[in-house]
């Protein structure tokens, strides 16, 4: 079973952040799997996919996200089953 | 989840609030064997998530609670035997300091509140022997504790949740005070706590001083005997559901003056 990488990009505006996912999905080949709102204006979207999809897309992501806002990206090459738990990806 | 793991009785709620499930007899049920808690704080989601993971993949830890606290501030906390929480927060802390520098200034976060806050972006602490109070505030386990013998009550007030921890465990263990209350707005927090006149005044002095280690304590207050509608409207001790349901402190029942 090949497992999933997950990546993460969390911006300072739900735009930024819908304009990074936009990017994200056509840069590779990888799904959103959850959008979720932090509080405080923040709101981040978690994407999944083989590592090398997951990490071009979120640094085309951060890209585009960073013009908009402050923005950051996490990538997690194989994230423990609690982790995926946490979020039910 | 199959129950050998521990984590069949999990609650998570689909916005990504997670609490350890407890076991019989309201003592956690753990994988790992430990009682130690360590508790990663961050401004923002991403941190926290790259610290959480970092945390369970460098010991043999377990999560006990991973929350967003409200207006952008999440924690993880973990739970395990003391080395491997103390080798998993400073993994946890390093990975989230790494992430909290990158495209985020906090000069943004202060200028936006008036420009009066030490906001620090990433704050960790590490409890070797949490008291009952702890496991209260981060479980709201069933009370152990017996009941206040004194009438006065007081609030330390800290900046960053995990400096709020550390002086619970401070002030809960310094002197004969029970846990209050709780209410967050953060990134700043409270804790209510109740005693003697005596114990709640050193309470609040090893709180405060503790919690300026960690984050900054931001004040304290020592209310000797307190107006009885003021004790109705202290805010709630924690429970189970997510602790941003008592962000504010709003009390629990709200008391309208009614005509007549």
């Amino acid at each position: 079973m090949t497992m999933r990488s997950i990546g993460l990009v969390e911006a300072n505006s739900y735009g930024a952040v819908v304009a990074a996912l936009d990017a994200m999905l056509k840069a590779a080949n990888v799904e959103m799997v959850k959008y979720d709102m932090v509080g405080g204006v923040w709101a981040a979207v978690f994407i999944a996919g083989d590592i090398g999809a997951v990490q071009a897309a979120v640094e085309a992501g951060l890209a585009v996200a960073q013009q908009l806002g402050q923005a950051r990206g996490s990538v997690v090459a194989n994230p423990t089953p609690e982790y995926l738990e946490l979020y039910d990806l | 989840m199959d129950s050998a793991d521990g984590l069949s009785n999990v609650m998570v709620s689909t916005d990504g609030n997670k609490l350890a499930p407890a076991g019989a007899g309201g003592s956690l049920r753990l994988r790992s064997g430990g009682a130690s808690i360590g508790v990663v704080e961050s401004m923002g989601l991403s941190p926290a998530v790259e610290a959480l993971d970092a945390m369970l993949k460098a010991a043999n830890v377990e999560v006990l609670r991973f929350e967003k606290l409200g207006l952008g501030w999440v924690i993880a906390c973990i739970i395990g035997d003391v080395g491997s929480v103390t080798a998993a927060v400073e993994a946890g802390r390093a990975a989230a300091e790494r992430l909290a520098k990158s495209g985020v200034t906090t000069a943004g976060v202060t200028k936006a509140m008036g420009g009066a806050l030490d906001i620090v972006p990433v704050t960790s602490c590490l409890l070797a022997s949490p008291s009952p109070a702890v496991l209260t505030l981060l479980r709201g386990a069933e009370d152990e504790q017996p009941a206040p013998s004194g009438g006065a009550i007081g609030y330390v007030e800290t900046m960053g949740f995990a400096a709020a921890v550390q002086a619970l465990d401070a002030m809960a263990k310094g002197a004969a005070v029970s846990f209050r209350g709780y209410s967050g707005t953060p990134p700043k927090f409270v804790l209510w706590i109740q005693g003697d006149v005596a114990a709640v005044r050193q309470a609040l002095q090893q709180g405060a001083e503790v919690a300026d280690r960690i984050g900054k304590a931001l004040g304290s207050c020592l209310l000797a005997r307190p107006h009885l509608e003021t004790m109705e409207n202290l805010p709630a001790k924690p429970t189970a559901a997510p602790l941003t349901s008592l962000v504010g402190g709003m009390p629990r029942h709200i008391k309208l003056l009614t005509a007549g």
